[in-house]
């Protein structure tokens, strides 16, 4: 019914540190990024939260998860681990939104985790995969050299040679 | 004889489906009741799913689609795979909340369960009753009917307001439906009977 308006960015990505993190920081670490992710959808004017879920699996079999509908409402968070000290963590996100492009809600999801990385000192293994849709957006863009459209974004304008 | 009871766990995207779902499950489970849970999310990469796992529980993942639409066979195809291969006492299904439940009803026929064998658990989300009123009123006229039992949720921190409105947009839709208004987290045993009932 609504799975066409509400397009959902699922994405997995590990998240590493050099030094042990406790379960609670591993807590704090992942209302930030939710939070961060928040901050970055509200730039956009027209968009309805469906639902914003994370789930972040620490390597002694325990798990956060993380989960949010509303920006004005607290992030629901629930703990179930071993309270270890942990270096990393495997987080999956779900973000199901509607007013928004797939390719806006990836480069939202992109901040989030740069700022949480640059915030935390954490390490990811995330590297940024623009899909067809997205690479048509990028050929939407004026090209920064010719100022033309290129069709293809692999395909050089003759000021590149 | 395999006769499962179905229970369906419908609702809108956030509104507590699947801890509504895991706090039935735990609670069958400790009663000796043998379940089977499925679960469709819209996302290629599922995350009820994993959190269900990783708390122990078998799950048949429905994935890649949505269960009203392009999935209704691969939902048929579940169930009549699990009825062959288990002894059960429940099925728990939890639909993405972005489905249409009207559109369920058919796949679970075929599946060998009429209407009157599913009990439909509509979970609403009261904190979110203003923004389903402005723009979710479609999915509101169909999902509400359709429900055996309406369980207003979050109601720990849902305002007053809140609260009177969700049972106003339940009444407008259906005035006979039983009501619980429940937080999920503080669940009571009588709370999970009432809402798992089969008439």
């Amino acid at each position: 019914m609504y799975q066409n308006t509400f397009e959902t960015l699922a994405i997995e990505t590990t998240l590493s540190s050099r030094l042990p993190i406790p379960n609670e920081k591993w807590q704090e670490i992942g209302c930030f990024f939710i939070q961060s992710y928040l901050e970055q959808l509200s730039k956009t004017e027209k968009y309805v939260i469906g639902h914003i879920k994370g789930l972040i699996e620490l390597a002694d079999d325990g798990f956060i998860k993380l989960s949010c509908v509303s920006q004005d409402k607290p992030i629901n968070c629930e703990s179930h681990s071993t309270g270890g000290n942990i270096r990393e963590g495997r987080l999956t996100f779900n973000g199901i939104v509607s007013g928004i492009d797939k390719n806006k809600n990836l480069q939202f999801f992109h901040m989030a985790l740069a700022r949480t990385c640059s915030v935390f000192e954490l390490m990811t293994d995330y590297r940024e995969a623009l899909d067809d849709e997205s690479l048509s957006y990028q050929s939407d863009k004026p090209c920064p050299v010719c100022h033309g459209h290129h069709q293809d974004s692999n395909e050089s304008c003759d000021h590149h040679d | 004889m395999n006769d499962p009871k179905l229970i369906l766990f419908t609702g809108f995207l956030g509104s507590g489906k699947t801890s509504l779902l895991l706090e039935s499950a735990k609670y069958l489970a400790e009663k000796d009741k043998r379940c089977a849970i499925i679960v469709n999310e819209v996302g290629e990469i599922g995350i009820d799913n994993l959190q269900m796992k990783k708390m122990g529980y078998d799950v048949w993942e429905i994935f890649g689609g949505c269960i009203c639409c392009t999935l209704a066979m691969s939902l048929e195809e579940t169930i009549t795979q699990l009825m062959t291969d288990f002894q059960l006492d429940y099925i728990l299904i939890e639909p993405s909340g972005a489905a249409d439940p009207s559109a369920i009803y058919p796949p679970l026929e075929h599946s060998g369960f009429r209407k009157e064998k599913i009990r439909n658990v509509f979970i609403l989300d009261s904190t979110r009753v203003d923004m389903f009123e402005a723009v979710l009123e479609p999915y509101l006229a169909t999902s509400i009917p359709l429900a055996d039992v309406v369980v207003i949720n979050k109601i720990d921190v849902a305002s007053p307001g809140e609260l009177e409105k969700s049972d106003m947009i339940i009444g407008k839709y259906n005035q006979t439906v039983p009501l619980l208004k429940i937080n999920v987290n503080e669940l009571s045993e009588n709370q999970i009977n009432e809402m798992l009932k089969h008439d």
